[in-house]
Parts: structure tokens; sequence; C-alpha cells
């Protein structure tokens, strides 16, 4: 039970995890899970169905949809952007390396200084 | 450089996306005068209730929960005057707040409420109503207007009176 209360946020205290809250709310919710562990249910069940009795902010996630869904894109397209420069800044280098060679070669096979 | 400016605009767009938001979660606070929220409240009896539905009506909303020592001490008083208003055209609705369904039925049947209640799923109306916590009790008249909002315990008959004096039909 505490494995999975661990992986819930209380829905009334700022950063406080559900297995170590201990409002009354809380310890009802820990109660619940203990119910539903009794029923079979496992804890992907029983993540969701807190989620939807209590609303997103048990999860501790923020949901994919809406404005909310930014914090999970975001993310992803600042490391897709920085990696996409970097691949970038390593090609022009590469180009610019070849540049050189190919700039520097007929002056070192004639001699020239 | 172009993809340097297009991740820039990209996080500009992104800041102004979240200083929206949290402008309007600041300047638009329920407050007295405007139009109470409305809501869907699926009840313990298994119908399915809006605000909207009750409109011609005042309308006393209290959220509680089982877990709130303050709302055990308000709870009598507010199915007193249920009692008395029902015939007036005022309806009192409960919400239950974070709660369990056997609990928030055993604290029903403890203090024999009688009016209209039901279970907040997914916290959606009180995060419509910012909720910050339990009790809290909205009193919307007839025009669906909010008339007043008491957070806190409600104990005090006489203040409770003056508050449905406003929103009787």
């Amino acid at each position: 039970m505490y494995s999975i209360a661990r992986e819930l946020w209380c829905p009334l205290c700022a950063g406080i995890r559900l297995d170590a809250c201990e409002l009354q709310a809380c310890v009802q919710m820990r109660e619940e899970i203990s119910h539903l562990l009794e029923e079979g249910r496992d804890k992907e069940f029983i993540i969701a169905y807190f989620e939807e009795q209590y609303g997103s902010q048990v999860h501790g996630q923020p949901p994919f949809a809406g404005i909310y869904g930014w914090a999970w894109w975001t993310p992803l397209l600042l490391i897709t952007a920085a990696g996409l420069a970097i691949v970038n800044r390593m090609r022009r280098a590469s180009v610019a390396r070849s540049e050189r060679l190919r700039g520097s070669t007929p002056k070192a096979a004639s001699g020239q200084t | 450089m172009v993809l340097a400016l297009g991740v820039l605009i990209i996080l500009i767009c992104l800041l102004g996306l979240f200083a929206f938001r949290l402008l309007v979660d600041t300047t638009s606070p329920l407050a007295v005068g405007q139009p109470a929220p409305e809501f869907q409240l699926d009840t313990f009896d298994g119908e399915q209730i809006s605000l909207s539905d009750l409109r011609g009506q005042g309308v006393v909303v209290n959220f509680w929960a089982s877990w709130c020592g303050p709302c055990r001490d308000e709870a009598a008083l507010f199915e007193s005057a249920w009692l008395q208003e029902q015939d007036r055209g005022v309806t009192f609705i409960g919400i239950a707040h974070l709660d369990q369904l056997p609990s928030a039925r055993r604290f029903l049947e403890e203090f024999d409420i009688t009016y209209i209640n039901g279970r907040d799923k997914g916290s959606i109306i009180s995060q419509k109503y910012d909720l910050f916590g339990v009790p809290e009790t909205y009193f919307i008249d007839p025009e669906g207007v909010l008339a007043y909002k008491h957070k806190g315990v409600l104990t005090d008959a006489f203040q409770l009176q003056q508050w449905l004096d406003l929103i009787r039909p």
C-alpha cells in the first residue's frame, strides 16, 4: 500500500506525498488504497482511479492535454532544438575544415609558403 | 542562426502563454456579484443535477468532507435551515470534497442530512469555485449570481438567516 501511496501526492498539502501525510483526508485515502488492493486492483488502476476521483494533482504529473501539456513538450522541444543546433554546428565545422584542407593541399604540394 | 532565432521565438511564445495563464488565474477569482460557475453534480442518490436547473430558486452550496472537523460542527445547522427553507424557494446542495463514498455516506447518515448531496469527482467543481478549504459555503440568488461566500465554519444561525435573506426569491 505504501509503495503506491508514495507515488501519489496529498491534494491538500504542498509537496507532501500521500504516504507521509498525517491529515485525516490522507489517512482515509490510504485506507481506500488498501481496500482497492484487497479487491485485487493493481497499481496502474489505483493511480488512474485516484486521478479520476480527486483530480490530476494527486498524481503529481501535469496532464498531457491543454496548456499543462507544454510542461511535457517544452523540454522535448528544447532537447530537439539543441540536438539540431549541435549537428548543424558540427556539419558547418566539418565543411569549413574540408574547405581549409582543400585550399592548403595544392600550396603544400607545390612547396609554396 | 535561424535555428537559434526559432528556439528563441518558441521560448518567448511559451513564456507568453504561461504569463497569460497566470494573469487569467489572478484576475478572475470568483467574486460576489458575478455569475456563479455552472456545475453538474452526480448525487449520492444516482441522479445528476446542474446549477442551471435551479434557476429561479436561491441555492446554498456547501463544500464539506467527512474528514473535516468543522464540517461536523455546522452540519446540523444546515439540515435544520434546509428543512425550514425548502418551501421558501431555497435549495441546499452539499458537495463532498476529496472524500470517499463510504465515509461520505456515513457522515450524511450520522447527521440525518436530507438535502441534495454528491461528490466532487475529479475536484472539478472545487476548482471552478476556487475552493481554499472546507467548509466553504456559497449563497447564489435566483438569477444565478453569487450573493455571498463564506469561508470556514458557519454555526451562527442568525448569520445564516441574514445570508439566506439575500437569496430568497
